[in-house]
C-alpha cells in the first residue's frame, strides 16, 4: 500500500477548504468499504485521504417540505445503509431505497458503508442507485464556491465516471417522497443472500391508477449491471405507461427491456444469462406491481 | 479432583460426552495464538516474488534494486536454496523457480528487509523476464499425444494410470435390460480457510531452524525443509500453534521452506505472512474430475458398473497418487454391483496443483455414482431409498477390489434413519417419499438424498502410524492425579485435542480438564502423522489408548509418576495392501465411516436460483467420543458440501492466470445461505479396532451433501446438472435445454 497524507475533517468547512486546496490528489473517505479495498489493490493510489466520517451534519436524514406529507427526503451524504434501512423516514416515504439498500453486502457492511460513497463509486452494480435513478434523487454538491445540484439522471458520464467535481464534496442526497399511490420493488439477482454484488437488479416505481387498478399511470424503472452505468428503462417505462399491466403490455415491456441493456460476461454471470434475466425481472415485477393488491 | 473417584463408574465417563472442547475458553477470548500472531525482537519481514505466469522459461531475473534497497537484509533466489526442491510424495517442486514455472502461484525470489512495508517495496524492484511457454489448461487435451509437456522428459502429461477388474463388466452390460450412461464434471475448488498462511522462523537456543507454523503434518514438514536445506532432520524444528483451518490445504509445503530458508541464510527471526490473494492463488486445489459412467441393471438389479475417470493434477504432483487411488476405490459407491471395471487416471496441466482436500479423492465420485443410482431408481420406477437399500453394504460384503469390506457396516442404518428423518416412511419392503406442499411463492421444491462412504487412515499398505507418550502423576495410593499428553497431533480445528484428552481421560480414570494436551512441537511431541483421513480419532486415539494401558501398568507401590510411549501401527491391527497392477484386486482401506444426508431445496423456475432449505445427516461414527463436536463438524461439512454443491468454482482465464482472487469473487456460502433446518443423526455401529469402536467423520460430513442437493434440484425442477456448481446460471441453462428439447418434441429425459 502506497504512503498518503490523512486529514481527518474537524468540520464542514474545514473538509471544504482542504478540498478547495487539494482537492485534484485528495481521495474522500466516508465508510471506507470501497475506497479502503481499491487503495489496498493499487486501483487507486491517492496522495491524500481526506477522511470525513466525523462530520455528524452529514449523517442525518431530513424530512423536507412543510406539510404532513413531506415532499422529499433529504439523506446525509454520510448516512448509513443501515440508517436507510431502519428509518422510519424512509421506509415509510422512500420505500424503494429502503429495500435496494438492504440487500447491499452485510450488516458489517451496511453499518459502515454510505450512500454517498456508493453513488461516488458509481459502480454499474451499487444497489442504491438504481433506486436513486428511478425515483429521481438529487444530488447536492458542496465546495467553497458554494451548493451545486446534479439530478441523478445527469450524474453518470461514462462507468466508474461521475459530474463530482475533484474541490466537492458530495453533501446531500434529496430523494422526492413516494406518492401514497405509488408501489415499488427492488429486484436483485444475487449469487448468494448476502454479500452478493447483483448479477442485475432493477428497480420499479409504478404509479397506478385508483380508478382502474391494472392501469399504470407514471412508471420510473431502473437497471443495475446491465450497462456500463446503472440505467433508466426508458423504453419499458414508455411501453407500460397508460396501459394495463396486462399479458400484452408486459410481453411489450419484456421486449423493450432487451433493447435497453448492453450486459457484460464476468466472473459472475455470462451476458447471455444477463439478457435472460432482465426479461424475467421485468415480468416478475410487472407482475408483482401489477397485482390488485399493493 | 478425587471426589468422583470413589462413586460407581459409569461404563465411561469422558467418552460419548460432549465436554467442551479443551480450547474453547482459550479461542473464544481470543488468546489462542496463530502463526500469525507470533514475533520476535529484531525480527525482519519476507515477501515473496510470485512468477504470475502459468507457463514460461526465466530469461532473466535482475535482483539488484531490490538487494540495494538501505533496509533489505537479503533476496534470496533458486541459487541460494542447497536442494531446490520439495513435494509430498515425489519431489517434484522448485522451492523458488530457476528455470522453468508452470502454474501462476510459483515462487521465483524471497526477499526479506527490516519491515514489511520495506519488503513490499523491494519485491517490487526485482525484475524477472519470460519467455512464455505453451500453455496446457485441459486434461483432456493435455492427453493428446502431441500436447505440449508440463514436465519436460517425461513421456506424456499422464501422471499416472489404475484400473480396476472384477467380474466381466461387457458381458453384464450385454446382457443388462437397462443401461444408464452419463458424463459428470466436478470443478477445481479452493480450501478457503480462515487463515492465510503465515509463519516465524528463528533460530532457537540449540542452533536449530526454527519454524512456527501451521503445518497439518508437522514432521513430515520438517522432512522436507531439512532435505531443501541440506541439513539433517535433528537441526528443523517446526512448532505448530493453533490453526486456522485446513482442510488438506496445509498438508503440503507452503511456506515453510521459504521461512527456514529466510532464517537459513539471514540468521535473524524472520516473519512472513501471505495476503487472501497471495493465499488463495498460490496454494493447490482440489483435483477437478470428469467422470464417464455407464452402468447396467438386470431384473431391476444393478449388474454393471463400467467408470472412467480423468482427473487434473495440476504442475506438480503433490499427493495425487494417493487422492486418486482413493477416488478409484470408491468409484461405485458402497454398493454390491457384481460386475465392475475403472479406469482413472491423472494428468499434468499448467493449472495450480491438486492436493489433499476433505475427502482426499472420495469427494468427487459420489457427486456422480449418487446422481447415477437414483436415475436407476427413476428408471425402475423405485423410490431411491428402497432401491439403495437393496444394493447397500452389508457385513462381510465384498469391494470391487475383491476384498470384504472392514467390520462395522452402518450404512443402511445412517439411509434408514436419514430417510425417516427427511420425512420418509416405511410401507413393509417399500419406502414412501413425503408430499411436499407447495411453496406459496411459486419456487419448486424437491428433495433428494445421497449416500457415501470413506476411508479412515491412509491406504494401500501404507503404515498409518501414530506415536503418543503420556506421562501420568500418581497420587499416594498410586491413582492418576493428572496426566500430560504428548502427540504431535495437529488441531487445525477439528478438536483432535479434545478427542484425544477424552480417549486420555477415559483410560487413567481422570476428568477430561486434568489431561493436558501439549502443543506441536516435533523436538517434544512424537510424530502422530498428519491431520488429515478422518484418522487421528482412530489411529492417535488408538495410540493414546494403548499408551494409557502401558503407563496405568506400570504403577506400584510408592510410584509418584509413570510414562509410557506407544507406537500404532495400522498394518499390525488392519494390514492393507496396494492395487494389483492388472485387476486392482487389493485390501485398500483399514475402515470405513458411512453418511446419508437428504435435502430439501427450492428451485427458482425462472432465475435458476437454489436454497437449501432443510438438511438431515445422518453419519456412522462407531462410536460418538464427543456428540457435540460431531454436532459442529457437520454443521462445517455440510457448509463446505453445499459450496460445492452450487456455488464454489475456483475460476481461470484463458491465459492461466486466476479470475477468482479473493472472497468477493470465489464465493461460499453465508451463513444465510445455510439451511435453517438441519438434523444430525449419530449411528453407532462400532469397528471392533476402533478407540472405543469409534472411526471417523470428519471428512464424510461433506461428501454426500452435493450429490443430496443435486438429487434434489432433479426433484424440484426435472433437470439433471451434471456439472459442479449448480449456480443459477448453470441450473437456468439445464431447464432452457430441458424445454427446448420437450419444444422440439423429443420430450424432457425422464
Ligand atoms: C464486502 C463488501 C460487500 C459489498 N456489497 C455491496 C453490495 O451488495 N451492493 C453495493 O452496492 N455495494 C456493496 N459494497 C460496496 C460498498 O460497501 C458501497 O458502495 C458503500 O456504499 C460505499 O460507501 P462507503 O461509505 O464505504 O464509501 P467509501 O469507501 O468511503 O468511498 C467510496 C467512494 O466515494 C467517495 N466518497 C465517499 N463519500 C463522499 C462524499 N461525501 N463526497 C465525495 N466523495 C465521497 C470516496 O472518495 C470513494 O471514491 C460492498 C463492499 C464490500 C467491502
Amino acid at each position: 500500500m502506497n504512503p498518503f497524507e490523512l486529514h481527518i475533517a474537524a468540520s464542514l468547512p474545514d473538509a471544504l477548504d482542504y478540498l478547495a486546496r487539494y482537492g485534484q490528489e485528495t481521495a474522500v473517505l466516508a465508510g471506507g468499504t470501497d475506497l479502503v479495498i481499491r487503495i489496498r489493490s493499487g486501483r487507486e493510489i491517492p496522495a491524500r485521504v481526506l477522511d470525513i466520517s466525523r462530520l455528524k451534519e452529514l449523517r442525518v436524514i431530513r424530512e423536507e417540505g412543510t406539510d404532513a406529507n413531506p415532499a422529499a427526503l433529504r439523506l446525509g451524504a454520510l448516512v448509513t445503509h443501515a440508517q436507510v434501512v431502519e428509518s422510519a423516514a424512509t421506509r415509510a416515504h422512500t420505500p424503494l431505497l429502503a429495500e435496494a439498500c438492504a440487500t447491499i453486502g452485510s450488516p458489517q457492511i451496511r453499518n459502515l458503508g454510505t450512500i454517498g460513497g456508493n453513488c461516488i463509486t458509481a459502480s454499474r452494480a451499487g444497489d442504491a442507485l438504481p433506486a436513486l435513478l428511478a425515483m429521481d434523487a438529487e444530488l447536492v454538491f458542496l465546495s467553497k464556491a458554494g451548493e451545486r445540484r446534479v439530478r441523478m439522471a445527469d450524474f453518470f458520464t461514462g462507468p466508474r465516471t461521475t459530474a463530482r467535481r475533484r474541490d466537492e464534496l458530495l453533501g446531500h442526497i434529496v430523494v422526492p417522497a413516494r406518492a401514497a399511490d405509488e408501489r415499488s420493488c427492488y429486484l436483485k439477482l444475487g449469487q448468494r443472500k448476502a454479500l452478493a454484488i447483483s448479477v442485475i437488479s432493477v428497480a420499479f416505481q409504478l404509479k397506478m391508477d385508483a380508478a382502474a387498478p391494472r392501469r399504470c399511470l407514471t412508471a420510473a424503472i431502473a437497471f443495475g449491471n446491465l450497462a456500463p452505468t446503472v440505467i433508466r428503462a426508458r423504453k419499458v417505462e414508455e411501453a407500460v405507461m397508460g396501459r394495463d399491466l396486462d399479458e400484452a403490455t408486459i410481453a411489450q415491456a419484456v421486449e423493450a427491456a432487451v433493447g435497453e441493456v448492453s450486459p457484460r460476461d464476468d466472473v459472475r454471470a455470462s451476458a447471455e444469462y444477463r439478457l435472460a434475466m432482465v426479461r424475467a425481472l421485468v415480468r416478475r415485477g410487472l407482475e408483482r406491481l401489477g397485482g390488485a393488491a399493493s | 479432583m478425587s471426589e468422583t473417584r470413589s462413586e460407581a463408574r459409569p461404563e465411561t465417563r469422558s467418552v460419548g460426552r460432549s465436554v467442551s472442547r479443551v480450547d474453547a475458553l482459550e479461542k473464544v477470548l481470543g488468546r489462542a495464538r496463530y502463526p500469525a500472531d507470533f514475533s520476535k525482537p529484531g525480527m525482519c519481514h519476507a515477501k515473496v516474488v510470485w512468477t504470475g505466469e502459468p507457463h514460461a522459461r526465466i530469461t532473466g531475473l535482475d535482483t539488484s534494486a531490490a538487494a540495494a534497497l538501505p533496509g533489505v537484509v537479503a533476496v534470496l533466489t533458486s541459487r541460494d536454496v542447497p536442494r531446490n526442491e520439495f513435494g509430498l510424495i515425489e519431489s517434484d517442486q522448485q522451492v523458488l523457480a530457476a528455470d522453468v514455472v508452470r502454474w501462476t502461484g510459483e515462487a521465483v525470489a524471497v526477499v526479506i528487509a527490516q519491515t514489511e512495508e520495506l519488503a513490499e517495496q523491494a519485491r517490487d524492484l526485482v525484475r524477472v523476464t519470460y519467455e512464455p511457454l505453451p500453455l496446457v489448461l485441459d486434461p483432456i487435451r493435455a492427453m493428446a499425444p502431441d500436447a505440449p509437456l508440463i514436465h519436460a522428459g517425461q513421456a506424456s502429461n499422464v501422471m499416472a494410470r489404475w484400473k480396476v477388474r472384477h467380474g466381466d463388466v461387457e458381458a453384464a452390460l450385454a446382457e443388462a435390460d437397462l443401461v444408464i450412461e452419463a458424463e459428470y464434471h466436478v470443478p477445481l475448488v479452493e480450501h478457503a480457510y480462515l487463515q492465510p498462511e503465515a509463519g516465524l522462523g528463528y533460530i532457537d537456543e540449540e542452533g536449530r531452524v526454527t519454524v512456527v507454523v501451521a503445518g497439518q503434518w508437522p514432521h513430515d514438514d520438517v522432512r522436507q525443509i531439512a532435505n531443501a536445506l541440506a541439513l539433517p532432520p535433528e537441526r528443523v524444528r517446526e512448532i505448530v500453534p493453533y490453526i486456522g483451518g485446513a482442510f488438506g490445504g496445509r498438508e503440503d509445503i507452503s511456506l515453510q521452506i521459504m521461512v527456514a530458508l529466510a532464517v537459513f541464510r539471514t540468521q535473524v527471526p524472520v516473519k512472513m505472512v501471505w495476503t487472501r490473494e497471495e493465499s488463495m492463488r498460490c496454494h493447490g486445489k482440489r483435483h477437478p474430475f470428469t467422470m464417464r459412467y455407464r452402468w447396467g441393471a438386470k431384473g431391476g438389479r444393478l449388474t454393471a458398473a463400467k467408470v472412467e475417470l480423468i482427473a487434473d493434477a495440476g504442475a506438480y504432483s503433490s499427493s495425487s497418487k494417493a487422492v486418486v487411488p482413493g477416488a478409484v476405490s470408491v468409484a461405485t459407491g458402497p454398493y454390491e454391483i457384481p460386475n465392475v471395471s475403472i479406469d482413472a487416471c491423472v494428468v499434468h496441466t499448467n493449472n495450480p496443483p491438486t492436493m489433499a482436500m476433505r475427502g482426499f479423492g472420495t469427494a468427487q465420485p459420489p457427486v456422480a455414482y449418487e446422481q447415477h443410482i437414483d436415475k436407476f431408481a427413476r428408471a425402475l420406477g423405485e423410490d431411491p431409498v428402497s432401491f439403495r437399500l437393496r444394493h447397500l453394504w452389508d457385513e462381510g460384503s465384498i469391494q470391487p477390489t475383491g476384498s470384504p469390506v472392514p467390520p462395522g457396516v452402518g450404512v443402511k442404518e445412517t439411509l434408514r434413519r436419514a430417510a425417516s428423518a427427511a420425512g420418509w416412511r416405511q410401507d413393509g419392503d417399500r419406502w414412501v417419499r413425503p408430499d411436499l406442499p407447495p411453496l406459496p411463492d411459486g419456487r419448486r421444491r424437491g428433495l433428494g438424498l445421497a449416500t457415501a462412504f470413506k476411508n479412515i487412515g491412509y491406504s494401500f499398505g501404507f503404515h498409518d502410524r501414530s506415536t503418543a507418550r503420556v506421562t501420568v502423576a500418581l497420587d499416594e495410593r498410586g491413582e492418576p492425579e493428572r496426566a500430560e499428553l504428548f502427540i504431535a497431533a495437529a488441531e487445525v480445528g477439528m478438536g483432535v485435542h479434545t478427542v484425544l484428552a477424552q480417549v486420555a481421560a477415559e483410560g487413567l480414570g481422570l476428568a477430561v480438564e486434568r489431561v493436558k494436551v501439549h502443543g506441536v512441537d516435533t523436538t517434544r511431541t512424537p510424530n502422530a502423522g498428519s491431520s488429515s483421513a478422518s484418522r487421528h480419532t482412530f489411529i492417535s486415539g488408538n495410540a493414546v489408548m494403548e499408551a494409557c494401558r502401558l503407563a496405568m501398568a506400570q504403577r506400584a507401590p510408592g510410584k509418584r509418576q509413570v510414562e509410557a510411549e506407544y507406537t500404532f501401527d495400522s498394518q499390525r491391527v488392519r494390514p492393507t495392501t496396494d492395487f494389483d497392477p492388472e485387476t486392482g484386486a487389493c485390501n485398500p482401506h483399514i475402515t470405513y465411516g458411512y453418511v446419508t444426508q437428504a435435502a430439501e431445496v427450492a428451485v427458482d423456475p425462472v432465475t435458476g436460483a437454489v436454497e437449501v432449505l432443510r438438511m438431515v445427516a445422518a453419519q456412522d461414527v462407531g462410536k460418538a467420543i464427543n456428540p457435540l463436536m460431531i454436532e459442529g463438524q457437520v454443521g462445517g461439512g455440510l457448509h463446505m458440501g453445499l459450496g460445492y454443491a452450487i456455488m464454489e468454482e475456483f475460476k481461470l482465464r484463458e491465459d492461466g492466470r486466476v479470475r477468482t482472487r479473493n472472497f468477493s469473487e470465489y464465493l461460499v456460502p453465508t451463513t444465510l445461505d445455510m439451511p435453517a433446518d438441519l438434523t444430525c443423526i449419530n449411528v453407532e455401529v462400532p469397528d471392533p479396532a476402533g478407540p472405543y469402536g469409534a472411526k471417523g467423520l470428519g471428512e464424510h460430513v461433506m461428501i454426500p451433501t452435493a450429490p443430496a442437493v443435486l438429487n434434489a434440484i432433479r426433484d424440484a425442477v426435472g433437470v439433471d446438472v451434471g456439472e459442479l456448481p449448480a449456480g443459477p446460471e448453470r441450473v437456468w441453462r439445464a431447464m432452457e435445454a430441458a424445454r427446448a428439447s420437450a419444444a422440439s418434441g423429443k420430450g424432457v429425459a425422464r
